[in-house]
Order: C-alpha cells, then sequence, then structure tokens
C-alpha cells in the first residue's frame, strides 16, 4: 500500500518564491447559505402522513416522511449534499403539489450545486457550466414552489429563496427585485425586508459591510 | 507620383535586392521550421519545464515535466538514469512544426536518453480520455562500449509542481502491483513499462513510490535502442492487450501528428522573419484547441488544460474571438453556444460568483463568432441570448439611477472574488456593459434586424455617455478599477481594447498603459498584485490598444516580453514571478494564448473600424516578408503579405476586401511615393486604397533623426 495523504500540500510549499495566483475559486461555503430550514418547515406541512409511500423502487420508500426528513437532516448535517438531496427529491415526489417540499428539493439541489468534495477543495459540479445547470434547475423548482403556495407567506418564502439564490449568484440587483416584489405584497415577511435592506444598502456604499440599515426606504 | 517598373530593375536596385535577401536569409530566427518529429529547442525561462499533452473532447490532459516525468494527475511515470546519475534533464520541447508531441532527454558525455511522448485517443478508452506513448531512446557516446541503465517508477503524482484534477481519486491508501509489465492499482491499470524491463519487488511503503522497473541496454559507439512505455489518461479495468495495438508508438505519434497537423493546416498561418513569433503563433493555437472540452454535443472552452478546467466567461469570450480569428469557427461558434447556455431567466449571464461583467463578454463573444466572418445564421441564431442580455444590462444601470446610487446609470456593484480583489462598481463591468450593447447592435444588423440595431446602438450611444461623464466625474487621472476608487487594475484596462468604451485614441488610456507598464519594471509585461509578479495576458489589451493608437512600439516591447516569460513549449503560466517560478498555477493559459493570437493579427490586419489597417505593429524587419493566411476578418477571409522588394519600397499583397485599405508606415521611414494606381499617401506615415485593392506599393525614405 502507498499513502499519498498530505503530499499535495508539502510540495506546495517546496515549490519555492512564486506569485501567489489570484484568487479564482469563489468561497466554496458561499452556496450553504440556503439550507436546513425549508426541510423544517416543510416537515409541518407534510399533513399528517407517517408511513406513506412513494411508490418508487427505492427499498427505504416505505419510510415515513418524517424519518425521510430526519434522514435528509442528518445528511445535510454530515454535508452530504448528494444525499439530503435525495431525500428531497423523494419527498417532493410523494406531495409533488406541496409547495413546501418542492422548495426544499430546489434548496437541497442549490447545496449540491455549490457542495464541495470532502477534501474541500472541488466542488461537487465538475465546472460552473454544470453548476449553473443545476442551479437553474433549482430556481425553476423554486418557481414552482411559488406558483403552488397556498398561502402568502409560503409564496414569500419561496420567493425570498429565490431572491437569496440570486444574491448568492452575486446578481443584487435581481435579489432586490424579489424582495421588493415581495415587501410589496407581504410586507409582514421579515425575511425578504431584511434582505433587501441589506442589499439596498450596499446599493448606497458597496464597500461597507452592509450591515448597517440604509437611509432610503427598504424595497 | 507613380514612377516606372523599369526604374525597380535598374542594376543597383537589384544589388540592393540581392543583399536584402541574403540578410533575411542569416536573420537570428530564420531557421527551418517545418521538419516533422524535430524538437524546437527554444529556452525554458521559467523555474520547472511543464508542458500539457491534451487533445480536444479529453476531460484532462497529460503533464509532462517538470524532470522526466509524466503524469496523468493521479498517475506519474518517472524516470531516472542509474548509469548516469548526475545527469541533468533538459526542459520540454514541442515540434518545430508546432506540433505538440513533446521531446526531452536526459545525459552526459557517454549517454543519452531522449524522450517523445505523445497523446492521441483510444477508441476503446472512450472519447474523454487518450492514451500517451512515451518512447526512450538510448544512444551510447562513450568511446567504449557502456551500458544504459534506466529506471522507471510508478507514483501518485510528480514531485515537480502538479496538479490534481477534479476526478483523480480521493483514495488515501492503494494496492499497487504489477500484472506482467502491467501497473495495477486498485485492480485498475494505471501504466505500463517495457516488455524487456527487470520488475523490482519491493514492498511498497509510505513516501517512496512502489512500482519501479529498470531498463538496460549494453551499446557501442553510436548504437541505439528504445524503450517503450505508455499510460492511459483514466485509470482503466481494460485488459492491457486490448490497448496495446492503440498504445503502439508507432501508432500514438504518427497519430497525433496527423490530427494536430489537420488542426493547424485548417487554422490561419502566420509566417513572419521570426521563427520565435511564428512558432508561438502555433503553439499558442494548440493551446486554445487543447482547451476544447465536450459537454453533450457542444465545445466547451476551459482556461487552462490543468487547474483551470473550468468555464469563465471572461476568458471563455477571448477564446470564442481567438478561436475565430485564425479561423477555427466550428470552435468559436459552438463555444458561443456554450456560453448562451449560462444565461439566467433574468437575462445575465454568469459563470462566477458577482462576475457581471460575463454578461456583456458574452455579448461581445457572439459578435465576434457571428462575425469573423460575417454569418447572418449564427448572426440570428445568437441575437436571441444577446438581445436577453443588453435587456439585462439596461435594466440594471437604470435601477441604479432609480435608487439613486452614488454612480446611477451604471451597471450596480458586484464582488467578482478575482482579479478586481473589491466589491465595488467596476469600471470594467460597465465598459464590457457598452462593448455587450454595441455587439448586440452589430448582431441584429447581420441578422436584419436594422430596427432592434438601431435601438440598442442608440442605449449604447447613451451608456458610453454616461460612462465618459462618470469619468469625468471621477477625477482620476486615467482610469480607476472601480467608481469608488478601490481595486486593482483589472476590467478598467479594457476600456479601450477590445470594449471601446472609450477611444483607443483617449490620453487617460495613454496614462492608464504608462502607469500599468512602469509596473512591470521594464519586463514589457503589466505586473499583478506584487510587482514582482507578471502577468501574460493582463496587459494584452493595453498592448493592442496602443497599436490602434498608433503606439506600435509599446505593443512590440509587450510580445517580447511575453516570448521572454513563456515556457520552453511557448506557453504561458497566468502569473510568473520575474525569477520564473509559478507556483501551483501551471501553464499553459488559454487567456494569454487568446491574447497573443489577437495581439499578432492586429500587428498585420486590424479590421476594428469601418477600415482594414494593415501593418499596425510590422517594424521593419516584419516587411522582409510577412505572410498571414485565412485570416478571418469583418470583411471576409483575407491573405495579407507584408514585402520589401527594394530597399526603398515596401508592397503589401492583400485579397479583396470590400473595405477601404489604410497601410502604417513602420516607425523610423516615411512614405514617400505611392506606385499602384488608386494607392495615395496619407501624410508621411499612412497610405490608402479604395476597397477591392490587391496590391499596394510604395516607396519609403529615412524617418531621419527624430
Amino acid at each position: 500500500m502507498s499513502r499519498r495523504t498530505g503530499r499535495r500540500d508539502e510540495r506546495r510549499r517546496a515549490q519555492g518564491a512564486t506569485p501567489k495566483p489570484r484568487a479564482r475559486r469563489p468561497w466554496p461555503w458561499i452556496g450553504l447559505a440556503l439550507v436546513a430550514i425549508v426541510i423544517v418547515s416543510g416537515l409541518a406541512r407534510i399533513r399528517g402522513r407517517t408511513g406513506g409511500h412513494a411508490g418508487g423502487d427505492h427499498p427505504e420508500s416505505d419510510l415515513g416522511s418524517r424519518e425521510m426528513v430526519e434522514r435528509e437532516r442528518q445528511a445535510i448535517v454530515r454535508r452530504d449534499w448528494a444525499e439530503a438531496y435525495d431525500w428531497a427529491a423523494r419527498l417532493a415526489q410523494r406531495e409533488p403539489r406541496n409547495a413546501s417540499l418542492l422548495l426544499g428539493e430546489g434548496t437541497a439541489l442549490h447545496n449540491v450545486a455549490w457542495g464541495v468534495k470532502r477534501s474541500g477543495e472541488r466542488f461537487t459540479a465538475r465546472t460552473s457550466l454544470d453548476r449553473l445547470t443545476l442551479d437553474l434547475q433549482a430556481m425553476a423548482l423554486m418557481d414552482s414552489a411559488a406558483r403552488l403556495a397556498d398561502t402568502p407567506e409560503m409564496w414569500a418564502r419561496a420567493r425570498g429563496w429565490q431572491g437569496q439564490l440570486y444574491e448568492v449568484l452575486g446578481l443584487p440587483g435581481d435579489a432586490l427585485d424579489i424582495y421588493y416584489e415581495v415587501g410589496q405584497r407581504v410586507p409582514t415577511d421579515p425575511k425578504a425586508i431584511g434582505r433587501g435592506r441589506y442589499v439596498l444598502n450596499l446599493f448606497h456604499d458597496p464597500t461597507s459591510s452592509g450591515t448597517t440599515p440604509p437611509e432610503a426606504d427598504a424595497p | 507620383m507613380v514612377r516606372s517598373r523599369a526604374r525597380r530593375l535598374c542594376p543597383v536596385r537589384l544589388a540592393l535586392l540581392i543583399a536584402a535577401l541574403g540578410a533575411a536569409g542569416c536573420a537570428r530566427r530564420a531557421a527551418r521550421e517545418t521538419v516533422p518529429g524535430e524538437a524546437a529547442r527554444f529556452p525554458e525561462h521559467y523555474a520547472h519545464s511543464i508542458a500539457a499533452l491534451g487533445f480536444p473532447g479529453a476531460h484532462r490532459a497529460f503533464q509532462v515535466g517538470h524532470g522526466c516525468v509524466v503524469s496523468s494527475g493521479e498517475t506519474a511515470l518517472e524516470w531516472r538514469l542509474l548509469s548516469a546519475p548526475a545527469a541533468a534533464c533538459s526542459p520540454v520541447w514541442f515540434e518545430r512544426d508546432g506540433i505538440p508531441v513533446a521531446h526531452w532527454e536526459i545525459g552526459d558525455a557517454t549517454q543519452r536518453v531522449t524522450f517523445e511522448a505523445a497523446a492521441a485517443p483510444a477508441p476503446a478508452l472512450g472519447d474523454s480520455s487518450l492514451v500517451l506513448s512515451v518512447q526512450a531512446t538510448a544512444t551510447w557516446l562513450g568511446p567504449a562500449p557502456g551500458e544504459v541503465v534506466i529506471e522507471a517508477r510508478i507514483a501518485a503524482v510528480p514531485d515537480s509542481p502538479h496538479f490534481v484534477p477534479w476526478d483523480a481519486t480521493e483514495a488515501t491508501r492503494y494496492d499497487e502491483a504489477w500484472n506482467g509489465t502491467a501497473a495495477v492499482r486498485n485492480g485498475r491499470l494505471v501504466a505500463v513499462v517495457d516488455e524487456a524491463a527487470t520488475l523490482a519487488g519491493d514492498a511498497p511503503y509510505p513516501s517512496r513510490p512502489a512500482l519501479r522497473a529498470r531498463c538496460s541496454a549494453r551499446l557501442t559507439r553510436g548504437e541505439h535502442h528504445s524503450f517503450h512505455f505508455w499510460m492511459p489518461l483514466y485509470p482503466t479495468a481494460l485488459d492491457p492487450r486490448k490497448l496495446e495495438d492503440d498504445a503502439a508508438h508507432e501508432r500514438v505519434a504518427p497519430r497525433a501528428r496527423r490530427i494536430w497537423s489537420e488542426y493547424l493546416a485548417r487554422a490561419a498561418r502566420l509566417q513572419t522573419p521570426d521563427s520565435l513569433v511564428n512558432t508561438a503563433w502555433r503553439a499558442a493555437i494548440v493551446t486554445l484547441v487543447q482547451g476544447q472540452e465536450k459537454a453533450g454535443d457542444h465545445w466547451v472552452p476551459i482556461g487552462n488544460p490543468f487547474q483551470y478546467r473550468d468555464v469563465w466567461l471572461r476568458d471563455g469570450a477571448r477564446v470564442v474571438r481567438a478561436l475565430a480569428l485564425v479561423g477555427l469557427t466550428d470552435f468559436a461558434v459552438d463555444d458561443a453556444r456554450t456560453l448562451a447556455r449560462f444565461q439566467l431567466p433574468v437575462g445575465a449571464l454568469l459563470s462566477q460568483h458577482g462576475q457581471i461583467d460575463g454578461t456583456g463578454q458574452a455579448l461581445w463573444a457572439f459578435a465576434q463568432a457571428a462575425s469573423l466572418p460575417p454569418t447572418a445564421s449564427v448572426a440570428r441564431e445568437l441575437l436571441p441570448a444577446a438581445t436577453g442580455g443588453a435587456r439585462w444590462i439596461a435594466r440594471q444601470c437604470a435601477m441604479t439611477e432609480q435608487l439613486r446610487a452614488p454612480w446611477g446609470g451604471l451597471l450596480p456593484f458586484a464582488d467578482p472574488r478575482d482579479g478586481e480583489l473589491t466589491r465595488a462598481q467596476l469600471v470594467g463591468n460597465d465598459a464590457w456593459g457598452i462593448a455587450g450593447l454595441d455587439a448586440t447592435a452589430a448582431l441584429a444588423r447581420l441578422a436584419g434586424e436594422s430596427a432592434l440595431a438601431d435601438t440598442v446602438a442608440g442605449a449604447a450611444r447613451a451608456y458610453r455617455g454616461r460612462f465618459l461623464a462618470a469619468l469625468a466625474r471621477s477625477g482620476a487621472a486615467d482610469v480607476p478599477p472601480s467608481w469608488q476608487g478601490v481595486g486593482r487594475d483589472w476590467g478598467n484596462l479594457a476600456v479601450g481594447y477590445p470594449t471601446l468604451a472609450l477611444s483607443p485614441a483617449d490620453a487617460r488610456i495613454e496614462r492608464l498603459e504608462r502607469r500599468s507598464f512602469a509596473r512591470g519594471g521594464g519586463s514589457g509585461l503589466v505586473s499583478y498584485g506584487a510587482a514582482d509578479s507578471l502577468h501574460t495576458y493582463l496587459g494584452a489589451d493595453l498592448a493592442v490598444n496602443a497599436l490602434l493608437a498608433g503606439r506600435p512600439e509599446v505593443a512590440r516591447d509587450y510580445l517580447a516580453g511575453l516570448l521572454a516569460h513563456s515556457s520552453s513549449t511557448l506557453g504561458q503560466a497566468e502569473i510568473v514571478h520575474r525569477a520564473g517560478g509559478f507556483g501551483a498555477n501551471l501553464p499553459p493559459h488559454g487567456t494569454a494564448a487568446a491574447t497573443l493570437v489577437d495581439l499578432l493579427r492586429t500587428m498585420i490586419v486590424s479590421d476594428l473600424g469601418d477600415t482594414l489597417e494593415i501593418g499596425l505593429g510590422a517594424g521593419l524587419a516584419w516587411w522582409s516578408g510577412t505572410r498571414l493566411e485565412r485570416a478571418a476578418t469583418r470583411f471576409g477571409v483575407l491573405d495579407v503579405g507584408l514585402e520589401r522588394p527594394a530597399e526603398d519600397e515596401l508592397l503589401v499583397r492583400l485579397s479583396a476586401a470590400p473595405a477601404p485599405v489604410r497601410v502604417r508606415v513602420p516607425e523610423g521611414m516615411v512614405a514617400v511615393a505611392a506606385e499602384d494606381p488608386g494607392v495615395q499617401l496619407e501624410g508621411p506615415h499612412w497610405v490608402q486604397a479604395p476597397k477591392g485593392t490587391e496590391q499596394i506599393r510604395f516607396r519609403i525614405a529615412s524617418a531621419g533623426p527624430r
């Protein structure tokens, strides 16, 4: 048996005086902004199911929804984004018109797109094209969740996550558009208002930390 | 005044012509360039000599070097010359005709082993893999017979700088064994050594490669003996016997040469009196083609064969233009289609977090793919995506105005986490936004959508006006990186060429150029970050801009600096320390290759305006025989030749183009007479001719002391 753990780092150190390459990789953690909260909220919306069947051929297809949610939560804790998505997708398959579960599937897919491998250096998606393809699917799922929402709060939550996804992508203008829309329609939604204030503040002073509420009205 | 042709044949002029031809024959670099299989032994300017052997469609590339080693990224095959342990390994070279078949050697006064490595697709391995064949030929040089002994070692990665691919196994322990002469790791074939090799049976242990093989030959003076090694790009479960035929050196090397010859033959050909420049042109094309992956049915432009095996719109757009310029239109158009897949529902095109300049860059790339040469069907295909992108740009600019942001009417802040190193409203984003609107207007016009073209052109004019007003308001001496004044020079270096947000002749760009190249400390390049870190494409736009602004010496200094900071295979690391180190940022970089192609092409022919401009960067030396064949321009595919038939006469031969032509008189000379019908002098430094002209002959004289 040969071992190669740590050799890469040792050799990088041994490469002598060299310029520092510009930081081309985005922070791997940035994409993990959208996490388990959606799943937890999804759990509350599973209407009394304890042993529903997805109808799939998976050996665990007879698991109860609460058990599936718990397994998804555990996968998230382990940062096993692929498994977390697998559970989220199965949950959504059980109730395809459940907006909360669709939203959970969308956020889980986004986490797959931006998750990193165990080594901590490489995205699970090989290229930016692969990553964006997954994010576009995630957006579509979030959009479906918004369209299927049966309460203004659920709609606001789904649209809010879409806004946050645009923020994660680094498109503040598009995020702000959505936060404004949510603020107009569901003025009681605290999350979108808060995010909107944050982004708007950066519009006025992008070099600031962005934590101080802006003078101008929030969207 | 038109002079008679008889005068040109007088004995004195004929003697001058013969002398000039003789001088050209003895020129510094006018060496043989087209001998197949012969190594082009250029010096290595980097601390480590590393080259890539890849192929379009493959998802990895083999790394050759530093030293006697090849690597797939997770398997390294390394050689030592046991019979001359103190012998040093040469740099790695490609071949004189630009073919990426690698050569290197090791030896001393008594013996030498030359290596030849070629990579090619092997049908049995699938279309994203390759096979690498290495032939090591030992030659005895000493007067008395002797034995050459080579040891081959199988390791995980080379000892020198290397990159571990995205899809390399994350296993940290593995079983290794010989199966015949095949090295097997975790049940998969990783390399095969020569059938005559003696296999070492040492038990493996950590920190030392497990599998070693020894190849030896007893030779007399001048006698040769070859050994063969090969490896797949990915570990494979296939029986090595099924791959033997495909991996034979007699098959791999000719196949690699044939396929690469075909690519290079399809591409525009540049021939100047400087063979280093000619080889650099071909090396750049090889890098651009190697940087083509396949995703589904489409080509994908990646940043580099190793650590940048990903897509950045800011790099991919440059690759699209370069491929279009050299006539590899199929790659260019398909890459443009791939860039369109980065479009979001809101219209923005984005490949990386916060790199909102990607929208303008993608639109610009669409126009390059559709315009070089003009192809209405491509314009029509890409126009919807471009229109969506243009609307997004306009909407974002309107938003900053409505929100009364400090720099309203421009794009919002961005945090690209790249060269700019800041979160701000970036000047380069707006420059690319303007370029994106201009490109959309051009696409619409080419697609026959005149009304749309006029509307978008109007939006571009208004945006340019806001940009100029902001620049004036900024109070900056040249062009700042961001409107807030923070950040590093990056996108702001593109405000002249290629975005044309500002006129290339704008004095602010000249000041920016002086400031940037001064930081490069006379290297010809600009530095990035620390002053001793030179960048191999960041200054390229300033160099091309200088050509357009009538400062060709800046472009030539840049070219010389780039070639002096290139590898022995004429690839460029993205950032290189003045002492030659590049860390883990291995060459060759795709954008450096793309911008080199753009620069060289613009030195010969430029089509940015309504007039075809010839010889913008050609010094007098290049007029002794420069030819650019099959150059794609907005006016069609052209051949351009620069000749100096007599000491005081210059001649341009070109394909007839539907545009007027201007020729730049090389520095140090002035035009004194036009000699062909329709050709006119335009002051001492320019000669002009009407559209359709195929020959422009004019007389020159020394400009005298300046």
